[in-house]
């Protein structure tokens, strides 16, 4: 009992000397709370629309009839597409494309209206940008559902000049709708889609990099020996209690991140806030148990920031929301599983954004939990690193 | 009056290459500024480039609920699984089934074909199909949504000639499309996600690892405090700052060629990205961007005061920095604050004028806004550089401190 006692003072007293150390210096506060919040305040702000509308774009009208421009006034009234310029030849566009100032643009040729009435079947042609991704996507469904609309049209005129009654012509025009649901994003907002992964993963790169500098940083200074020796020489007692102040103060930026994105931006959670919590809380702890790996395999405060950046950066990368896993290289495919970030993006996939029952995700929290774990087999090797105390510039 | 302009320019001359050659000197005999310098540029660009290097997305699993079990519904299924987007996994009895597979991440999407598929089709009416996608990654969604819409459009079109019975080839044309469209993807003609992102990847890799490698000096020099070496016994300079900053510049911006040209030519070459810009306009092109760079390095190197928070303080801005660019989010859609903030960081400029050069063979004539900002980026920037280092030595003489000078900072 006694001794149970002494462990949590011996506990608590690093636990404190940590908190002087975290208080005194800027550059703590600056991990721990100003750079995620910026990350926060930046990433969230940029995307607030959920789609970016009104993609400046060019209509080249070789055929000025009365046609065209009724195509064009409806083209631009779309919400995503906005006719900012109509230039004179093909080549016009092109370089305006090049300039940087339109996305795409859309031919109409000569003769539109007249071959349309005549029914000689008049080509448009539109080209999007696709350097730039999203805007180009974005516009290539506008341009294509506009030249789909403007079949549409003609063929309704027809079939009224037929005769036929206004409800049989909707099933000859499109017999097949399609009828898509967008399951938890049916805004198909990319502030959605990006942020509920993105921004973890920024928070977790700040968490690798203090974890891996205030350990290396003791190395440095040259007061690892006194840590330990005020830990009684364990390094279990070292490292929890160096960890735990910041433990505590990332999880509480972590769920500040879940407050910001489904209290204010009311972005979809499907299972209620405590699967997420738990998710951030083991995100948290695995993150600085990479970092305690990282110190351990090599402890050279230098090194370690430079395998912590390099995993962090490759993380967002790998962890396949922007690109999937599947469709990566067999290798990543492997690789992807032991980055924390993964199975964070998993977790919240499932519970937050389509809601599926716990059970599924079983395998990602005991991912992350493993995780949180597989630094204690490598302890010893820190501790030896630690009462060597060799610095390395 | 004439000689002594001349004699003051050559002093200065000698001066600048003077700590041009010192910076050389430091530079080689630090292990962490080599790598920030030469392994960093040189291996993030294949990491990157190996993990998107797949570019599109194939066959994306999905299942089928055939409730019709129709030729027609069988044929749609065919069709969708024939489309290079999707590819049907199993077809399920009910939506149960269907949502299980999609709980255990066996599929993304789910087709749904109502019971009265076939029936409504033969009546003449519209007759509906469902589907339900997993939102958690949007490519696999936007596959999804182009084979539906292709597969649905087509068959559909297919029914509408077989009403018309007995039309001509053309008759049934004019009845199905009388404005045929074509869609033509210019500089990127798969879409694939590798030719979209990794040039901005590139020149951000070069940004950051010039940012990150001098404020690594920089936290040396402040932590070493060796500062005094920049300034004294050189009494006769009157200190210049601006032979400090112009001779690191020369040094930092002679590094870095052999990397442009890898990272710029040697990385697209490789993994065949679009690569249409000319190479010598392009090389032009980014000397402003480089020593904007520098010089940004320089002035934020202020802030590091150790070696190794050069690493906490700048890693993570390298993904702002890449939003920032617009290359994903356009820029004419951001809040007006970030605009500026985005106009002030030599990178966006970079990106945008190297992405157009390099990915949509534009001429250095048809970028000249990037072009022009970053000139004037690396004009401000200089002129911040000198300030910080006025301000550093400033400090430094006021603490008093002069160490040692160690014999070969002495020529």
């Amino acid at each position: 009992m006694t001794e149970k006692k002494s462990v949590t003072k011996i506990l608590w007293s690093v636990i404190v000397r940590e908190l002087h150390q975290l208080v005194s210096r800027p550059i703590y506060i600056f991990c721990i709370i100003v750079a995620p919040l910026i990350s926060y305040i930046f990433l969230l702000s940029l995307m607030k629309e959920g789609l970016p509308e009104e993609i400046p774009t060019a209509v080249v009208d070789l055929d000025h009839s009365a046609a065209s421009r009724n195509f064009i006034r409806q083209l631009d009234a779309m919400s995503l597409a906005q006719v900012t310029q109509q230039p004179n030849s093909f080549t016009e566009a092109r370089e305006s494309l090049q300039k940087g100032e339109i996305y795409g643009f859309l031919v109409i040729p000569e003769n539109f209206e007249a071959k349309a009435m005549s029914g000689k079947r008049p080509e448009i042609s539109f080209y999007t940008n696709n350097a730039y991704y999203i805007p180009a996507s974005l516009l290539y469904k506008s341009f294509k559902t506009m030249s789909v609309l403007a079949s549409g049209a003609i063929v309704q005129q027809t079939l009224l000049a037929q005769g036929e009654y206004g409800y049989e012509i909707m099933p000859k025009l499109q017999p097949i709708p399609t009828a898509m649901h967008e399951m938890g994003n049916p805004w198909i907002s990319y502030s959605i889609y990006l942020n509920n992964t993105f921004i973890p993963g920024m928070l977790q790169i700040m968490i690798l990099l203090t974890t891996v500098f205030s350990i290396g940083t003791e190395i440095k200074k040259g007061t690892s020996r006194e840590w330990l020796a005020q830990s009684h020489n364990s390094i279990v007692i070292a490292i929890t209690g160096k960890l735990i102040p910041q433990t505590v103060l990332f999880f509480i930026m972590g769920a500040l991140l879940q407050s910001l994105l489904y209290g204010y931006c009311h972005f979809p959670l499907h299972n209620g806030i405590w699967p997420m919590l738990v998710a951030m809380f083991l995100l948290v702890l695995a993150s600085q148990s990479f970092g305690v790996i990282m110190m351990s395999i090599a402890p050279s405060l230098r090194i370690g920031l430079s395998i912590a950046a390099l995993f962090g950066i490759i993380s967002i990368s790998i962890t396949g929301f922007s690109f999937p896993v599947p469709a990566m290289y067999a290798p990543f495919q492997l690789l992807a599983n032991i980055f924390p970030l993964r199975h964070y993006f998993l977790i919240y996939a499932d519970q937050a954004l389509n809601g599926i029952p716990l059970y599924y995700s079983r395998m990602q929290y005991l991912y992350l939990f493993l995780f949180a774990i597989a630094s204690l087999p490598l302890l010893n090797r820190l501790k030896i690193a630690l009462q060597k105390q060799v610095y390395v510039p | 009056m004439k000689l002594r302009i001349f004699e003051s320019i050559k002093t200065g001359m000698q001066d600048i290459c003077y700590i041009w050659r010192k910076e050389y000197v430091t530079v080689f005999r630090d292990y962490g500024a080599l790598i920030f310098f030469f392994a960093l540029p040189f291996a993030y660009p294949i990491l990157y480039a190996l993990i998107y290097n797949p570019e599109v997305v194939r066959d994306v699993p999905m299942v089928v609920v055939d409730n019709a079990r129709t030729p027609l519904s069988r044929e749609l299924c065919r069709n969708m699984d024939a489309s290079p987007n999707a590819k049907i996994v199993s077809y399920c009895a009910n939506m149960d089934e269907a949502k299980k597979m999609m709980y255990k991440k066996n599929c993304y999407g789910i087709m749904l074909i109502p019971e009265d598929f076939s029936k409504s089709l033969v009546r003449g009416e519209q007759s509906p199909v469902i589907f339900y996608s997993d939102m958690s990654i949007l490519l696999n969604y936007k596959g999804f949504l182009m084979a539906l819409t292709e597969v649905t459009m087509n068959l559909g079109s297919e029914l509408q000639v077989a009403a018309l019975g007995g039309a001509t080839p053309e008759q049934a044309k004019m009845a199905t499309s009388p404005i045929p469209y074509s869609s033509i993807t210019l500089y990127n003609p798969e879409s694939g996600f590798a030719s979209f992102l990794i040039p901005a990847v590139l020149i951000l890799v070069l940004q950051q690892s010039l940012i990150l490698g001098i404020g690594l000096l920089a936290g040396g020099i402040y932590e070493h405090k060796k500062l005094h070496r920049y300034y004294s016994n050189r009494e006769m300079m009157h200190n210049n700052i601006m032979h400090i900053v112009f001779g690191k510049a020369i040094c930092y911006y002679s590094l870095y060629i052999v990397s442009t040209m890898y990272i710029l030519h040697i990385v697209p070459w490789i993994f065949k990205y679009p690569q249409i810009g000319n190479q010598w306009e392009i090389y032009a092109f980014i000397a402003p961007f480089l020593l904007s760079s520098i010089f940004l390095g320089m002035t934020l190197s202020v802030f590091v005061r150790e070696r190794e928070t050069t690493f906490l303080l700048f890693v993570f801005t390298s993904l702002l920095f890449l939003f920032i660019s617009g290359i994903t989010w356009p820029r004419y859609a951001m809040p007006e604050f970030w605009k500026i903030l985005g106009a002030i960081i030599p990178s966006t400029w970079g990106i945008e004028g190297f992405v157009r050069m390099n990915t949509a063979g534009a001429s250095i004539s048809e970028v000249h806004t990037a072009f022009i900002n970053l000139w004037i980026l690396t004009g401000v920037y200089f002129a911040t550089a000198c300030l910080a280092y006025r301000y550093q030595i400033w400090k430094d003489k006021k603490r008093g401190f002069r160490g040692n000078i160690e014999k070969n900072y002495l020529t």
